[in-house]
C-alpha cells in the first residue's frame, strides 16, 4: 500500500515545482497542469511577441475549443532570466482564445500582437489583438467587419497572408505524454482490474523466488553434509 | 493513195471506228482504184475519198482519245479509323492516267465523295470537311465533297499524282461515313477508289433528371453546368444530384470504354476530391452508357468536374482518350422546407435550433443558405470564415475538419449541428457541476430564466447557455477537475460566489451578442427575409 503514496507524493512534488519556479519546459507544464479527455493532438505556435528574441510559446489540445471561437490557449512568455512564465487567461479574465484559421502576427513598436477574427454568424464577425504587456496579455477590439461580404478583401489581407499568418504545428498527444510524464501516463492507464492483475503477479513471483531459494539452501545444505 | 498505214492501225474494240472499219476501207480502196465508178466524175472522186480520209482521220483521233483510262486508289494504313470531332485523319490518294499525253491529263478531274446510311434514307449526303494539300506548294485547299476538280488544281503532276488529304467531320449520327474518291474525264470511263470508313464518335454526357421523364434531359457539353436540385419528399424538399449518364456515341460494341468520373472544390483545397469508381476505371461495352449516377448513389458533392474516357479496340489497343470538363453547382432547398426539415430533427430540448441555423447562413435577407444564393460564387458552398461551411456553419474549429458531406449535403451539415448543440447541452451541465464542486458551501441553482434584454422571447437559463456555446463562451473557467489538474469549462453563467444569495449567477453576453441576435434577429423576426 506504500507504492500508491509514494506515487502521489512525487506526482504532487511535480506540480508544487512546475509552480514555484519559472518554467524550464512549457510543454511539460501544460502536460502536467492542463487536463482534457481524449485529446488527439498537442497545438503549438510560436511567435515572438515580446521581441526579446526567444519566441513565446503558446499551447492548446486539439480538442480544447470554444464553439466557433477556435481554440483556447495557454501562453508562456520568455523570461529575461531564462525559463517561462505561465499566462492562460487574458486580463480580463476572459480566455486566450483564437482560430488557427483566423490568426497573423500583427508588428508594433517592441513587439508583435496576435490579431484574430471572432465570427459571429451571417458572415460577419469582429476583429480584435491580443497584446502582451507586463501585466498579462490585454485585448483590443478592432472593428466588425462583414468577413464573407463586403469586408472580405479585408479579411483575406489579414489572415491569408504567408508572411504574417501563425505557423501551427501538431504532435500526438500521448505520445508527448508519455515522453515528458512517463509515470503519471503509466498511472493514468492503470485499472482497477490491472492493480489486481500486477499484485497476484507480484506475489505469484516472490512465492517462485522463495520456493527456489529454499530449494537453492537445502542444495547448499546437502553438499555440506 | 497508200491507206494501208491507216488501216493497219489497231482500232480500240468497241469504237465506231473498229466496228465500221471493213466498210470503210472498202469504200476507200475502191474510190483510191482505177475501178472506181465509171459515172463518178474523177474530181468527184478524189473529193470524196479526201471527205473519207478525213473522217476517217478524225474518227481514228477520236478513239484514240477515248482510250484514255484512269486509275484512283486511297493509301491508306487501315480502311476504317475512328474520328472524334477536332479531329482530322490523313491519307493520300493516287490518280494515275493512261496514255500520258498533257493534253489528255488536262481534261482529268477527281472528287470526293462521303455517303452516310441513315435511317430510311440510305445514300444520305453527310458533312465531311475535306481539306487537300496541294502536291506542289503544300498549300491547304478546302475541298467541297461531290464537287469536281481538275487534275491541275490539286498540282498533280502531268499524268499521275498523289494527294495528301485531311478529312474531319460533324457527327450527325451514329453510322458510318464512306468516303471516296472518284477521277473522271470526258472520254473515259469514271474511276473510283475503295471507301474509307469513317466513324464519327463522340462523347455524350447527359442529366437525367426524373428519370420518369425521359424528355427532361440535360445535355452538358464542356464547361456546362449539372445541378444539384431537390425534390419533394413527405412535404420536405430532398437533395438529389444530378443523374449523369455518358456514352460514347457512334462506337460498336466491340470497341471497350472506361470510364472515370472526378470532382473536386478548389476552394476548399484537396478535401473535396472524390472520383468514381473510387479506384481505377469503369469499363463498357462500346455501344452502352454509363450508369455514373448509380456509382455516387447517396453520395454529395460538388465543384469542377471532370468525365474522362479511355478507348480501347478489340485487339486491346488504346485508340482515344478524352475528357469533358463541367461543373456540378447546387441550389438551396426552400426556406420553409428547410425549417421545417430542421424543425422535425432538432427536438423539443433545440427547438431553437432553426433560429441558430437561419442565422449562421442569413447572406443578408436570404436565409438556410447552404449554397450562395447570389454573387460571383453563386449556387457553390456558403463559407463564412474562418471556415463555417453550410447552413449551420460548421466549422473546423470543433477539432474536426469539415467533411465533403457536411458541405453538400445540407442534411448532414443538420446533423453536425445538432451534434454541436449536444456538445453544447454537455458543456453546460459540466459547468454547473464544477462549480458545484469548487463552491459547495456558496453554490445555488442557476436561474431558471433568461430573457435578453430588449426582447420579449423568455429561455431558460441553460438554453441561453447552450445557444451562446454555439457560437463561443463568454465564461471560460478554469477549475480544477477530478485528476486534479486543470481543465476549461464554458458557459455565459458567471458565478459570483461572494455574492448574496440570489444574485450569485450572471448572465455575460458574448463578443458578438450572440443570443440577443438569434433570439431578436430570428426568432422574433427582426431581421427580414426574402425567399
Amino acid at each position: 500500500m506504500q507504492i500508491p503514496i509514494i506515487i502521489a507524493a512525487l506526482f504532487l512534488g511535480q506540480i508544487a515545482v512546475a509552480s514555484a519556479n519559472p518554467i524550464s519546459n512549457p510543454m511539460r507544464d501544460f502536460l502536467l497542469n492542463f487536463d482534457v479527455q481524449d485529446p488527439k493532438d498537442v497545438i503549438k505556435t510560436e511567435p515572438d511577441l515580446n521581441a526579446d528574441g526567444v519566441p513565446e510559446i503558446l499551447l492548446t489540445y486539439n480538442n480544447t475549443v470554444n464553439g466557433r471561437q477556435g481554440n483556447i490557449w495557454v501562453l508562456y512568455r520568455s523570461l529575461p532570466g531564462g525559463g517561462y512564465e505561465r499566462i492562460d487567461e487574458l486580463t480580463t479574465g476572459a480566455p486566450i482564445e483564437f482560430h488557427q484559421k483566423a490568426s497573423a502576427i500583427k508588428k508594433r513598436n517592441g513587439g508583435a500582437d496576435i490579431v484574430r477574427y471572432s465570427p459571429g454568424g451571417s458572415g460577419r464577425g469582429v476583429i480584435s489583438s491580443f497584446n502582451l504587456g507586463t501585466e498579462g496579455v490585454g485585448e483590443t477590439v478592432i472593428r466588425e467587419i462583414s468577413a464573407a461580404g463586403s469586408d472580405a478583401a479585408i479579411y483575406q489581407s489579414m489572415f491569408n497572408n504567408p508572411e504574417t499568418k501563425l505557423v501551427f504545428v501538431a504532435e500526438d498527444a500521448k505520445k508527448l505524454r508519455w515522453k515528458h510524464l512517463p509515470l503519471r501516463e503509466w498511472l493514468r492507464g492503470m485499472t482497477i482490474l490491472k492493480w489486481c492483475l500486477y499484485i497476484v503477479g507480484l506475489l505469484v513471483a516472490l512465492v517462485f523466488l522463495l520456493l527456489m531459494l529454499r530449494g537453492l539452501l537445502g542444495m547448499v545444505r546437502s553438499v555440506k553434509s | 493513195m497508200n491507206l494501208e498505214p491507216l488501216l493497219a492501225c489497231e482500232m480500240p474494240s468497241g469504237s465506231f471506228f473498229a466496228n465500221q472499219s471493213g466498210l470503210f476501207a472498202k469504200i476507200l480502196l475502191t474510190l483510191s482504184s482505177a475501178n472506181a465508178h465509171p459515172r463518178l466524175p474523177r474530181s468527184m472522186s478524189r473529193i470524196l475519198s479526201v471527205w473519207l480520209i478525213s473522217l476517217a482521220l478524225t474518227a481514228l483521233v477520236s478513239a484514240q482519245e477515248k482510250s484514255v483510262s484512269l486509275s484512283i486508289s486511297f493509301d491508306l494504313d487501315e480502311p476504317s479509323v475512328l474520328l472524334f470531332p477536332g479531329q482530322s485523319a490523313t491519307a493520300e490518294v493516287q490518280v494515275v492516267a493512261h496514255p500520258s499525253e498533257s493534253a489528255v491529263w488536262k481534261g482529268v478531274q477527281m472528287r470526293f465523295v462521303a455517303r452516310q446510311a441513315a435511317d430510311g434514307n440510305a445514300d444520305q449526303t453527310t458533312p465531311v470537311n475535306v481539306v487537300a494539300l496541294h502536291a506542289g506548294s503544300r498549300r491547304r485547299l478546302s475541298v467541297s465533297p461531290d464537287k469536281w476538280y481538275y487534275a491541275n488544281y490539286f498540282g498533280l503532276g502531268q499524268h499521275q499524282g498523289k494527294l495528301a488529304f485531311e478529312v474531319s467531320h460533324q457527327r450527325t449520327s451514329d453510322h458510318p461515313v464512306e468516303l471516296f474518291a472518284e477521277v473522271d474525264s470526258t472520254d473515259a470511263e469514271r474511276g473510283s477508289t475503295a471507301p474509307f470508313q469513317i466513324r464519327c464518335a463522340d462523347i455524350q454526357l447527359v442529366d437525367l433528371r426524373d428519370l420518369t421523364s425521359p424528355g427532361d434531359d440535360d445535355t452538358i457539353g464542356d464547361g456546362d453546368t449539372a445541378w444539384l436540385t431537390h425534390y419533394q419528399a413527405d412535404s420536405f424538399d430532398l437533395p438529389i444530384m444530378p443523374r449523369l449518364e455518358a456514352r460514347i456515341e457512334g462506337l460498336p460494341t466491340e470497341y471497350t470504354v472506361h470510364w472515370l468520373m472526378q470532382s473536386r472544390y478548389g476552394r476548399r483545397g484537396d478535401r473535396d476530391k472524390i472520383q468514381f469508381p473510387e479506384k481505377g476505371w469503369l469499363d463498357v461495352a462500346g455501344d452502352e452508357a454509363w450508369k455514373a449516377y448509380a456509382t455516387y448513389h447517396e453520395r454529395y458533392f460538388g465543384g469542377e468536374a471532370k468525365l474522362s474516357f479511355k478507348i480501347q479496340d478489340d485487339n486491346g489497343d488504346y485508340i482515344h482518350a478524352g475528357s469533358r470538363p463541367f461543373q456540378i453547382k447546387c441550389r438551396n432547398p426552400r426556406d420553409e422546407s428547410a425549417k421545417a426539415y430542421i424543425k422535425k430533427t432538432q427536438g423539443e430540448t433545440f427547438w431553437f435550433a432553426w433560429a441558430i441555423s437561419q442565422h449562421e447562413s442569413r447572406q443578408n435577407k436570404r436565409v438556410f443558405n447552404q449554397f450562395n444564393s447570389s454573387g460571383n460564387i453563386a449556387f457553390e458552398p456558403n463559407f463564412g470564415p474562418p471556415d463555417g461551411w453550410g447552413i449551420f456553419q460548421i466549422d473546423s474549429a470543433r477539432g474536426e475538419e469539415v467533411t465533403t458531406e457536411e458541405v453538400w449535403d445540407w442534411r448532414v451539415n443538420i446533423k453536425a449541428g445538432l451534434e454541436e448543440l449536444k456538445t453544447a447541452k454537455k458543456d453546460t451541465k459540466k459547468y454547473f457541476d464544477a462549480i458545484k464542486k469548487t463552491y459547495p458551501t456558496k453554490w445555488e441553482a442557476p436561474p431558471k430564466t433568461y430573457k435578453p434584454p430588449g426582447c420579449k422571447t423568455t429561455l431558460t437559463g441553460e438554453e441561453a447557455s447552450i445557444m451562446q456555446l454555439y457560437n463561443g463562451a463568454a465564461v471560460v473557467r478554469k477549475l480544477k477537475n477530478r485528476y486534479n489538474t486543470w481543465s476549461y469549462y464554458r458557459s455565459c453563467w458567471q458565478f459570483y460566489p461572494g455574492n448574496p444569495s440570489g444574485k450569485r449567477w450572471k448572465f455575460i453576453k458574448n463578443r458578438n451578442n450572440y443570443v440577443y441576435k438569434v433570439v431578436h434577429h430570428e426568432i422574433e423576426g427582426d431581421m427580414p427575409i426574402e425567399e
